[in-house]
């Protein structure tokens, strides 16, 4: 459902669109993408009105400016965009904010910051609302910033305040921002904390006694059997905790290998799926309630590494999970909720470990080897890619996408870019 | 009619160049590998073990169990500037064995504890899973098994360690063995270079 804020800027770009010369009214309904995975944490954008056929030469930027290595994604709010960088001669992080329309700086906040780029540096997309944006940098400090002019309003230190360890490879969490708090997984004295939005202090705290340590997974809300909770995975498995009261209600203990990336997702009213990468397989979780209690056990666990995703989240659509998996470098495919191949992209298009969304009644899907999109049908039926083009050309184009107003912000491990994809 | 004669002349003086053409090749061939500048040596882009897709299966030990040189003459080659120095190296960790209290698997992946690693660079207190490190593989202990190879591959590795026919292990076999079974023909003579001898223990810092 469409918020008022949806609304009102659908409503603008309608105008706008309305005004110009030429302007149609199946222009694109605009929604902002304020955080990871959207204003849902699903990774499906409410824009419409997207273009079918792109153009054989490849797209041609609106706008490309150059950014320090790194996965870290773009949030849209309105009219702008943010986004973590790096500057390596000056060993400074940077949070930066610029006009979505030609990518020109609005403003830049740095922080010195000594990092030795472990493949790659950045890996957070911030959360943006009306007043602030919060984003984790590398070395897990979380940063509350002025909306407008990127002056800190408060920061907590995730290794200072929470005896986090930072991971291997730098920080990869991306913080839940939900109306009135922020969700964080800390590991150390907590395992998840709640945070007011506009001072950081603790609203509440997940207790550790397993002494879970910090992932690369991003917290993902969740209503699982009528209870809200938010999901979260570590190298031990998947876990919810209370929306209400940060409570730990279940957890699924299960290996994964080296780095828990992709988020556990929930995929019906009582199933959660969560996968990884180095050969970890994927397991499907099926909860049930004892009264109050929640009991959880595998429905399925692809232990053999019979299917996984190395670094993003599948996304749910009617009844299917869609995402690139690791095999043959890389098919998108298609998965029953019982964990079946329902289909590939294989003898057709290998993806690497490149980044999707979904937007308009298509999955957007990036070649993480050669920066070429993708536009495939989404539908359980089978692999039907409607358009390609070239998109980027650098290597590890890994990072998420953002779509917002018919534009979409992409990246490669050195530049960003944003290119119209409205009709 | 002097046409066709000229023809047959013709066909014939290709036929003894084409012959002589190969006769010499063939001894330019024997002098060179007789000199040693032509080599037996492994084609990364076929070995199951280094090429890249080639996930999900076990590694491919034939280079093991084939050679006739004690332990074999392919070894395990980690080319230092290719190498992500990462924390956690799944050339070096089991990464399915159990994680210690510091995140770090409990046990190594080569079964001839082939590889060893140290911290290289400043060391940053605040951050210690993201040192680095040096990872190197002792030819004495290495038996060309493969398994780190396969686990050191794109897109989560960076594919620097590959197999190796190392040249002063090699008794340069007319028909090599390995050669011989291996099924995707990724052994060949090639002419040697200079630059597949990696230094085995150099690093870039």
């Amino acid at each position: 459902m469409l918020s008022r804020r949806d609304l009102l800027v659908g409503a603008g770009t309608l105008g706008a669109s309305a005004l110009l010369p030429g302007g149609s009214l199946t222009a694109a309904v605009a929604a902002d993408w304020p955080q990871f995975r959207g204003p849902q944490r699903d990774n499906i954008s409410k824009e419409t009105g997207l273009a079918r056929k792109w153009p054989a030469a490849g797209f041609r930027p609106l706008w490309s400016v150059p950014v320090a290595p790194g996965y870290a994604g773009a949030a849209i709010v309105g009219s702008r965009l943010y986004h973590e960088d790096y500057d390596e001669k000056t060993a400074e992080w940077i949070m930066n904010c610029r006009t979505l329309a030609d990518g020109k700086l609005v403003w830049q906040t740095r922080e010195k910051r000594e990092i030795r780029p472990n493949h790659a540096i950045t890996r957070a997309v911030p959360a943006v609302d009306a007043r602030f944006v919060y984003t984790v940098d590398p070395k897990a400090v979380l940063h509350c910033l002025d909306v407008k002019t990127g002056k800190h309003v408060w920061r907590k230190s995730l290794v200072t305040d929470y005896k986090a360890t930072i991971p291997s490879w730098y920080n990869g969490q991306c913080v839940l921002m939900e109306a009135d708090r922020l969700i964080i997984a800390t590991g150390g004295a907590a395992i998840l904390v709640a945070l007011d939005k506009a001072t950081g202090k603790d609203i509440w705290r997940t207790p550790n006694p397993g002494n879970l340590m910090m992932s690369h997974v991003s917290v993902m809300p969740a209503t699982l059997l009528g209870v809200k909770q938010y999901l979260y995975g570590t190298l031990k498995g998947p876990l919810g905790i209370s929306a209400d009261d940060g409570k730990l209600l279940w957890e699924f203990p299960r290996k994964f290998n080296v780095a828990a990336a992709p988020s556990p997702v929930a995929v019906s009213e009582d199933r959660v799926f969560m996968t990884g990468s180095y050969d970890a397989g994927s397991v499907m979780v099926r909860l049930k309630k004892n009264g109050a209690a929640f009991q959880a056990e595998a429905a399925f666990d692809m232990k053999n590494n019979e299917w996984n995703s190395e670094l993003h989240t599948p996304i749910v659509y009617k009844g299917f999970m869609y995402a690139v998996g690791k095999k043959k470098r890389g098919l998108f495919t298609c998965l029953s909720l019982d964990g079946k191949e329902v289909w590939t992209s294989d003898g057709k298009a290998t993806f690497g470990l490149g980044s999707y969304m979904m937007a308009d009644g298509v999955f957007l899907v990036m070649d993480g080897d050669s920066g070429k999109l993708r536009m495939i049908e989404a539908s359980a039926t089978g692999y039907n890619e409607l358009a390609s083009a070239q998109a980027l050309s650098g290597e590890e184009v890994w990072g998420p996408m953002a779509l917002s107003g018919g534009k979409m912000v992409l990246r490669d491990l050195s530049k960003m870019i944003c290119v119209n994809m409205s009709a | 009619m002097s046409d066709a004669v000229s023809r047959r002349e013709l066909l014939s003086k290709l036929v003894r160049g084409s012959v002589l053409a190969g006769m010499g090749g063939a001894a330019l061939f024997l002098v060179k590998k007789a000199n040693g500048e032509i080599v037996w040596q492994v084609d990364a882009s076929r070995c199951v073990n280094s090429r890249l897709g080639e996930v999900g299966v076990e590694a491919c030990t034939l280079c093991t169990s084939e050679c006739v040189v004690s332990l074999s003459a392919v070894r395990a080659v980690n080319d230092f500037s290719k190498c992500g120095r990462c924390n956690v190296c799944p050339a070096y960790f089991d990464i399915t064995s159990a994680v210690n209290e510091l995140g770090l698997p409990s046990q190594k992946l080569c079964p001839r504890d082939a590889i060893t690693r140290k911290m290289i660079g400043a060391a940053d207190p605040e951050d210690p899973a993201n040192n680095f490190y040096e990872y190197v593989i002792d030819e004495e202990k290495c038996d060309g098994c493969g398994r780190c190879v396969m686990k050191c591959k794109a897109p989560l590795g960076l594919g620097s360690i590959t197999l190796k026919v190392r040249y002063n292990k090699c008794l340069d076999c007319n028909r090599c063995a390995i050669s011989l079974s291996c099924p995707k023909d990724a052994v060949t003579q090639v002419p040697k270079m200079a630059g597949l001898e990696i230094k085995l223990a150099e690093h870039t810092e």
